[in-house]
């Protein structure tokens, strides 16, 4: 038995070897095509949710950065610089804050403070890439997280 | 469940055809690969996610035959696919 073993083991070694090998041709091929699919779709609308549904797939994919926590302490304020534009700034502390650029930014990016109720998130406007976070209670620590390049 | 005791011999004829079917099995396939570890390592695998998006462009590509440049070759990629079933 354990001779037949052995002869079937490199019998399906070569099998394995030879999906994976095929399986890497598979996928180039696939490679290859999708980026013309996704560029026929740009003037045919048929493709178009074609090309959306197997790009969906792609979502998630890449290394995800973890947000960074930060404590303010009450009627407190921090400058957080380079933060991710487009990424959350979640409130998950019990305090409200207010978000705004910094006081250097301020002149360049004309916008009224956002206000972020605990519990909730706003995406970082563009612009925004040095923030300050201001903690509205008088009486809570307010705790945030945010993507920080 | 408990299985009896195996009580059995394997003429050695037997085994000889057995080594014999497996080799000629192998005789059919004169296109396989064998790869060193490193082989193994650099080549992209087909998991379940990335099989599912190999199988979605290949339908889409076959059903869209227009949308590939005419350099493209679709029945190369069909070979492949039935292949690798």
């Amino acid at each position: 038995m354990v001779e037949l073993r052995e002869r079937a083991g490199s019998f399906l070694e070569l099998l394995d070897d030879t999906i994976l090998f095929l399986g890497n041709e598979r996928i180039t091929q696939a490679d290859s095509a999708y980026s013309y699919l996704k560029q026929a779709a740009k003037t045919n609308s048929a493709l178009t949710e074609l090309v959306t549904r197997i790009g969906r797939q792609f979502e998630g994919q890449g290394r995800k950065k973890t947000a960074t926590t930060y404590s303010i302490p009450a009627k407190g304020s921090i400058e957080i610089p380079e933060v991710v534009i487009g990424t959350k700034l979640v409130n998950i502390g019990d305090a409200i804050i207010t978000l705004k650029p910094s006081a250097d930014l301020a002149n360049k990016v004309k916008a009224a403070a956002i206000t972020i109720n605990p519990n909730s998130s706003v995406s970082i406007p563009e612009g925004y890439t040095i923030i300050l976070v201001t903690n509205l209670s008088k009486t809570e620590d307010a705790s945030i997280t945010v993507q920080i390049k | 469940m408990s299985k009896p005791n195996i009580s059995a011999v394997l003429a050695d004829a037997d085994k000889l055809t057995i080594k014999t079917n497996i080799d000629e099995s192998q005789a059919l396939l004169p296109f396989a690969v064998t790869l060193n570890p490193d082989e193994q390592h650099r080549l992209r695998k087909t998991g379940s996610k990335r099989e599912g998006y190999v199988t979605d462009v290949y339908n889409g590509a076959i059903a869209n035959p227009g949308a590939l440049p005419a350099n493209f070759s679709l029945d190369e990629w069909s070979k492949d696919e039935k292949l690798n079933k």
